[in-house]
């Protein structure tokens, strides 16, 4: 009975055992997404270790992400041509396409993993055709207005950095930073308007999508992959056809479930699973002179992932925030803790003097774009009401450019102060890490609105009458 | 010179240029850049808006 049941248990694990790819795509999903504490806590990881790029998609809003997006870093770099060419990013870019092309959409990629368990799901499929091929060049289209043209418009030409991509379509970023934050943080729910509907459709188009079609997004909407496509003839690593081998039977590119026209061309995931449809044994994965990468063990590999876990959610876990005492605090009807703040034209803002007028606070950034867009709604609301009004805009501690600069260039004449290295403004205001945010006091110092989110001219007045 | 030998060559170029430009990232603080977006991120970019 026994050695039934045994027989039985290792007859379902060789059906069902995952294959290598499979295995690697689960591994890089984890090792993207190390910070688990941050889904409970809803706070995002801002370890050292997101000066790294990803090769694949993965969102850096995750509350789990410890390294960078490779496609928001283009378009925030594309937005700031004009400030800092941002050598690094292309040259990550140009290093993941040379070495693996798309292997990492076909290996690498959370997305991509996503997309082919969803596909599993009992439904009709359709298979590739004209019109499947047609959509693929969507991609190169997406690619060049969304992650291109319009960062370098709003960055460059309008002084407004917009990663459109990732602010309109990108359903990545919608699973992952926006549903994966929201629970944690249910004040943020009040900030959902027309652009997080339109991703949440666009998100349920994709995912409804890729029930019937094989990596809907990837074949039709991914920029990323639209990038390493191009790569993907030069790239060290990917599948080759042993061309003296090969007898053209077409084996392979009829197998194929993506819109290829040969092995390895700009559609080719580089997944290696035609090489199960090769009756010539003329299919193999190469991987070049990275061969030796092989012999980095499993053990290795677990190692590394054990310590992104240790080190992600318990040494460089983001610190908690300031505690106030019962009396003082950053929630409504708490009156916040005294602090001092050199501004950057020298003058210095002390709360304890500003008993008796309301108080705005702005937490923002020059690399944020509603940030930049509401200011001057603050410097106006200051102007009009300068002799019952304080105000203080807090920048962000770490910073892409002089502060002192830009705000001259803009002609905002509110006091205006860089938070120091330990955070300590944004920790007794409860700053999160996500901007902008708007804090306001009435004249006896209680906090009367704490929210992140951009506020409108009229929120701004509202708030204002109802802290006098 | 043979298709194998150019394309190795093309590789060869491509990535020593893209070895170069993560080195002048480094010194020109794009990398920096890179840390900085990843760590302070703006609501309406993930669509929260």
């Amino acid at each position: 009975m026994g050695d039934v049941v045994t027989a039985g248990a290792a007859s379902w694990w060789k059906s069902h055992k995952p294959s290598k790819r499979r295995i690697i795509q689960v591994y890089s999903a984890l090792l993207y997404n190390a910070h688990v504490r941050g889904f409970a806590e809803g706070k995002i990881f801002t370890g050292k270790s997101k000066v790294l790029c990803t090769p694949g998609l993965n969102c850096y809003s995750c509350p789990g992400a410890v390294f960078s997006c490779p496609l928001g870093s283009i378009q925030n770099a594309l937005g700031s041509l004009n400030k800092n060419i941002g050598f690094y990013v292309f040259g990550v870019i140009l290093l993941y396409g040379m070495l693996l092309g798309r292997t990492v959409c076909g290996w690498l990629c959370p997305a991509g993993l996503l997309q082919e368990l969803i596909y599993r799901i009992p439904a009709p499929k359709i298979k590739k055709n004209r019109i499947t091929r047609a959509l693929s060049r969507l991609k190169y289209v997406i690619l060049a207005f969304f992650a291109v043209i319009l960062p370098v418009w709003y960055g460059m030409v309008r002084g407004v950095p917009v990663p459109a991509f990732c602010k309109y379509i990108c359903p990545v970023g919608t699973i992952e930073a926006a549903f994966g934050l929201l629970p944690a943080n249910p004040t943020w729910r009040s900030m959902l308007g027309s652009v997080f509907t339109c991703k949440a459709v666009i998100l349920a188009a994709v995912i409804l999508a890729c029930v019937f079609c094989y990596r809907a997004f990837c074949r039709f909407l991914c920029p990323l992959g639209a990038i390493y496509g191009m790569f993907n003839r030069l790239s060290v690593a990917g599948v080759r056809v042993d061309e003296e081998r090969c007898n053209s039977c077409g084996a392979c590119i009829k197998d194929c479930k993506m819109d290829v026209r040969r092995v390895g061309d700009s559609e080719c995931i580089q997944c290696g699973q035609c090489a199960a449809s090769c009756r010539q044994n003329a299919i193999g994965f190469s991987m070049g002179k990275m061969h030796v990468i092989r012999k980095v063990s499993a053990a290795a590999a677990v190692l590394l992932l054990i310590f992104m876990l240790v080190w992600a959610n318990f040494i460089e876990a983001p610190k908690v925030g300031y505690e106030g005492n019962a009396l003082h605090g950053s929630d409504e009807g708490k009156v916040l803790s005294d602090f001092t703040a050199v501004c950057i034209d020298g003058s210095t803002f002390d709360l304890e003097d500003t008993k008796g007028k309301v108080v705005f606070i702005n937490l923002w950034a020059t690399y944020c774009g509603p940030c930049v867009t509401e200011l001057p709604l603050f410097v106006s609301l200051y102007h009009e009401h300068k002799d019952d009004v304080t105000m203080l805009a807090v920048h962000a501690n770490l910073t892409t450019e002089d502060v002192a600069e830009y705000i001259a260039a803009k002609g905002w004449d509110i006091p205006v102060a860089v938070d120091d290295e330990n955070e300590t403004i944004f920790g007794i205001v409860n700053g999160s890490q996500a901007l902008p945010q708007t804090i306001v006091l009435n004249r006896e110092g209680e906090v009367i609105y704490n929210e992140v989110g951009s506020v409108s001219e009229e929120t701004l007045e509202t708030l204002y009458e109802k802290a006098r | 010179m043979d298709g194998k030998r150019y394309l190795n060559t093309v590789r060869f170029i491509l990535l020593v240029a893209a070895a170069i430009l993560i080195a002048a990232g480094i010194m020109n603080g794009s990398m920096n850049d890179v840390f900085v977006k990843a760590s302070k991120i703006c609501t309406e970019c993930m669509g929260l808006g």
